[in-house]
């Protein structure tokens, strides 16, 4: 019965609360794209592993560098360790998703010993650095494609062709885990000496060389690779992890600021829609409630009844948005050649659900105490 | 003599207007016996709806004894005023005041949402006064489609569904035309007769002494004719 007064509530103006409804939707749906891109940016930077330096062209990302650099980057006074991956491209066959993982191709020993962020077990750690067709995928990967280790990875390449004309197939050799659950495991890691022998084009060619320096100041030592290459055919650019994954995607602190301005805007904007809403429909039920009052129906069961109206409208309706962002991103990691990444966490769809339920306490506690504050004689009295 | 069910005893009231203090009941005494029912009439602000919110513990008094059944009325608390209201006291408004989002029938079953009854006998107690007051087919009508005597019919049968022992009926055929003013005196009659209800009622209505036992007129607050007294 209770259930019904509410339900019956929210039908009495059927406008009213489907216009209400369609806002609040449209603001968790915003709240659903958005939340998780700025997330995305924040993590991408702060998860980083800023030990790690990456030298890459100085002038377009497109450039390339010649793989010998990386044993020049070795002979630089601080440099520890090094490596070079190279963006592989390409197009996963797969009959319904085309591409939802991103591909490099890394000399396995050197790349895995300054990777402390991939986790690999021994026997697949040498299976990878001795298959020079082999590769490995993160663990994320192998679950959504159902991939298991032997299996044959078939790709089709966008930049590196192949020498026989046909598409690239690798040997899965290696699961990897990453030692921190949010860090992603969505990447393919290939072996470089099978792809250097057969691509058509550009034979000892990478895209960045990568190197830690220990204990030394990673600064001065970019700063004299830097110099070493000037005036060079390939000039670089070094950057510590973090800053290169910054430059990678614009300036992310921005962004990230910019999309949780426009998450707060919309909020902002629903809470005062929302709240004048519920305002006025409590205000057109002066007489009602005084009569409930009357009737035995202490300030405590109105208050209730008045939340549970609102509290179901609005977390309904962020259900509602939040679910059709979570199949938005789905569904564009699907289409688009390249994943997004882009996922509506359970954490962040309990946050959504938590900004739903002190909506309903702010747009309803005012209005509902304000009224049932008033003495019932006066809110019965007729103007 | 037997014990009145209501008796008020020097009751005063005032209401703050700005810094004016404006009294409205003076000393006012009125003993009421169970099963009565009594009509109050008088001029618009002499006070009748603030002596009907008193007895119906809706506000309190400034001064003097409310005492219904033998409880204290103006010593209660709001919470236990509460739930004494939802036992005690049945509310009949000139606006009929229903939820107009509910049925008839649900609006009558509303304030036994208050009791433990369960779900069949809050149905059967439904039934029964919505029988009494004879909605006959259109109790699964919403107010906005009865006319306003069956409104007024379905807030009476509200009422009554939790048995008080008195009711309070604030003007209950102010807004309806004769005929339907006239069954609706009938009905509280009916009450009166078959169920030994307690009515008190604030009218204009001139017919309603035909059906009362008895009419209190009340002018400025007292009783008339009283003479002239003061409250602290
Ligand atoms: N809440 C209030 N604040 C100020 N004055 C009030 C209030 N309620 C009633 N009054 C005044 O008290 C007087 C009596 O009111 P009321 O009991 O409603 O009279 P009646 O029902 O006989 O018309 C009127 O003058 C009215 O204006
Ligand atoms: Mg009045």
């Amino acid at each position: 019965m209770r259930l019904r007064l509410t339900l019956a509530n929210l039908k009495r103006r059927p406008v009213r609360t489907a216009l209400t409804g369609f806002s609040l939707i449209t603001a968790f749906l915003l709240f659903g794209l958005l939340e998780p891109m700025s997330q995305m940016f924040e993590t991408a930077a702060e998860t980083s592993d800023t030990a790690r330096w990456w030298v890459s062209p100085r002038h377009s990302i497109s450039d390339m560098l010649p793989v010998r650099y990386r044993e020049q980057v070795s002979g630089v006074q601080g440099v520890e360790n090094t490596a070079h991956i190279t963006w592989f491209g390409g197009t996963y066959i797969d009959a319904q998703r085309s591409s939802a993982f991103t591909r490099w191709v890394v000399t396995p020993e050197a790349f895995l010993d300054i990777s402390p962020d991939i986790v690999l077990a021994d026997a697949q750690r040498d299976a990878f650095i001795n298959t020079p067709t082999g590769a490995i995928v993160g663990r994320q990967i192998a679950e959504r494609f159902n991939l298991n280790v032997g299996d044959q990875i078939p790709l089709t390449a966008d930049i590196w062709h192949n020498l026989d004309g046909s598409d690239w197939h690798f040997d899965l050799v290696g699961i990897y885990d990453s030692p921190q659950d949010e860090t992603d495991t969505t990447r393919m890691f290939i072996n470089y000496r099978y792809f250097d022998e057969y691509r058509i084009v550009g034979k000892g060619l990478i895209s960045n060389v990568l190197f830690t320096t220990g204990s030394v100041n990673g600064a001065e030592v970019a700063k004299s690779i830097d110099v070493m290459f000037a005036n060079s055919e390939s000039e670089t650019r070094t950057q510590s992890e973090s800053d290169y994954i910054l430059s990678q995607v614009g300036q992310i602190g921005n962004i990230s600021f910019m999309l949780r301005s426009v998450t707060a805007a919309v909020l902002f904007t629903i809470l005062l829609l929302t709240g004048n809403t519920m305002a006025q429909a409590i205000r057109e039920r002066r007489n009602e409630y005084a009569a409930l009052r009357a009737m035995g129906f202490s300030a405590g069961d109105l208050l209730a009844l008045t939340f549970a109206e609102a509290v179901t409208l609005i977390t309904l309706a962020a259900g509602t948005g939040m679910l059709i962002a979570a199949l938005l991103l789905t569904y564009s990691d699907q289409v688009l050649p390249q994943s997004s990444g882009l996922n509506l966490g359970l954490p962040l769809v309990i946050q959504g659900i938590g900004i739903a339920i002190l909506l309903a306490v702010i747009v309803t506690l005012p209005p509902a105490i304000r009224l049932l504050n008033q003495p019932i004689a006066d809110s019965l009295r007729r103007q | 003599m037997t014990e009145p069910l209501i008796a008020m005893s020097k009751v005063c009231k005032h209401y703050q207007l700005g810094k004016s203090s404006v009294p409205v009941l003076t000393n006012l005494d009125m003993n009421i016996m169970k099963g009565e029912f009594v009509g109050i009439m008088g001029p618009s602000g002499s006070g009748k709806s603030t002596t009907l919110n008193l007895l119906g513990g809706l506000d309190k008094p400034d001064s003097g004894t409310i005492s219904v059944a033998g409880k204290h009325v103006n010593e209660m608390s709001q919470a236990s005023l509460t739930r004494w209201r939802a036992q005690e006291v049945g509310f009949v408004f000139q606006a009929y005041n229903l939820l107009p989002i509910l049925s008839a029938r649900h609006n009558v079953e509303l304030p036994l949402l208050l009791t433990r009854l369960s779900r069949t006998q809050r149905k059967m107690r439904t039934e029964a006064a919505l029988e009494l007051v004879g909605l006959g087919e259109r109790v699964n009508h919403r107010p906005s489609e009865l006319s306003g005597g069956q409104q007024q019919r379905v807030a009476i049968a509200r009422a009554i569904v939790t048995d008080p022992s008195f009711l309070v009926c604030d003007e209950p055929t102010g807004d309806l035309d004769r005929n339907s003013a006239n069954e609706i005196l009938e009905l509280l009659q009916l009450l009166k007769q078959k169920q030994n209800k307690t009515i008190v009622m604030v009218t204009h209505d001139p017919k309603a002494a035909e059906y009362a036992d008895r009419i209190v007129m009340m002018d400025k607050g007292r009783i008339s004719p009283e003479e002239v007294a003061t409250c602290d």
